[in-house]
């Protein structure tokens, strides 16, 4: 389940951790296992950056790297900075009501709460 | 060069399919008596049989070359990741992309002292990584790809085997395009082609990701075209006994006809070999939802 959940969650984050700064894959990685998504190694983030890179949400120069080959920097398009936003909108409205209900939610007279 | 395990399978396999190419041949030409036409078939068949062992060693040497920083566990993921990714219709370009990302991956996470299973999981995982870039590419893993390639298979051996029969004796047939080849023939590579072929690329594709042993890559490589040939030479010699009565089927048994009877079909057979290529693309294609 936590799975599911998380494969949507990983991409608008992923976006998020872009648009602050022209950035490569390892680094991305070790950013969200540093903000808390534990469980996420470089083999969950380079299929979600590829897609990414496919949808046109992000574009990729390559550069230099000290070894091996040259090493893809993403950074963010305008089509992906918009989808940001609507994901960074959809994320506060919905985990608002997610809360709602998790603290207790509605309540119909005589029935007990769990 | 030092290789590893599935490396060393790979060469191998590829030497003694070269080395039964070649045997092959040998008995052919012994069968039908040393013509003009069959010792300059022989050698081409040698060479193009030693070119492929050689393209094979300067592929492998290339990669070692490419990965040489790298620890062997990662070498072996690589390894197993691009052999399976390579059996797909994902275009060329995309291939090299993925297996540069690869190395660039694997480079940061050895030189940070991370075991390859924290980069892409266990076992079972890394099958399901590979599935998933081919996703990402928007590409289905499907059996049609093995079917669409054994069809190419099928348009190369009508070709080669037309081209076998005029060279074996050249004083029978003016040209290329009037070399016959008997139905039987074509049949039986019909069954190759479209059977064999499709089976043994589906299984060596999930063996290969695997880390299987040896014996797992050389059982389906004997048992598969042994048993189905059997079954095909068992089937024509029921044939032979019971139903050359039937006019049709002697016909069948011992009719020939020039596969390739003019430069258009050659042309012809080109363009499908080509449209192939772009059709197992199309048929794979997972389409992008936004």
């Amino acid at each position: 389940m936590k799975a599911q959940m998380l494969k949507g969650l990983l991409e608008g984050c992923i976006l998020k951790v872009i648009a602050q700064e022209e950035t490569y894959g390892y680094r991305i990685c070790e950013d969200l296992v540093s903000g808390g998504f534990s469980e996420v190694n470089e083999g969950t983030v380079y299929p979600i950056l590829i897609r990414l890179e496919k949808k046109g949400f992000i574009a990729s120069v390559k550069k230099d790297s000290p070894l091996g080959p040259k090493r893809k920097y993403f950074h963010l398009t305008d089509t992906g900075l918009a989808y940001l936003k609507m994901f960074s909108d959809i994320w506060r409205e919905t985990s608002k009501t997610v809360d709602y209900f998790m603290e207790g939610g509605v309540h119909h007279e005589n029935e007990p709460t769990i | 060069m030092k290789m590893n395990r599935q490396s060393k399978t790979w060469m191998i396999t590829i030497i003694l399919l070269s080395m039964t190419l070649i045997g092959l041949t040998v008995i052919f030409i012994i069968k039908g008596g040393f013509k003009g036409g069959s010792v300059t078939w022989l050698v081409i068949v040698i060479a193009l049989a030693v070119i492929a062992i050689l393209v094979a060693f300067l592929a492998r040497y290339l990669q070692e070359r490419k990965l040489r920083h790298l620890p062997e566990a990662y070498k072996i993921a690589y390894d197993r990741i691009m052999q399976y990714i390579g059996m797909t219709s994902l275009k060329w370009m995309d291939k090299q992309e993925v297996g540069r990302d690869l190395i660039d991956m694997f480079t940061l996470a050895s030189q940070a002292n991370k075991q390859v299973e924290d980069v892409i999981g266990n076992e079972e995982d890394v099958t399901a990584f590979a599935d998933e870039i081919l996703s990402a590419h928007g590409m289905k893993n499907n059996f049609t790809n093995h079917m669409l390639l054994g069809v190419q298979y099928f348009i190369i051996y009508l070709f080669v085997i037309q081209g076998y029969n005029y060279f074996r004796d050249t004083s029978v047939y003016d040209s290329y395009f009037k070399a016959e080849v008997d139905y039987t023939t074509i049949l039986f590579f019909a069954l190759v082609a479209l059977v064999i072929v499709p089976l043994l690329h589906y299984y060596l594709k999930r063996a290969m990701i695997k880390q299987s042993s040896a014996a797992v890559y050389l059982i389906p490589f004997l048992v598969i075209p042994i048993g189905i040939s059997a079954l095909f030479i068992g089937t024509m010699e029921l044939i032979k006994a019971k139903l050359l009565h039937i006019k049709w089927v002697d016909k069948f048994y011992s009719g020939a006809v020039a596969v390739v009877p003019n430069p258009y079909v050659l042309a012809l057979l080109g363009i499908v070999f080509v449209g192939i290529i772009f059709l197992k693309r199309k048929v794979n294609r997972i389409p992008y939802d936004r």
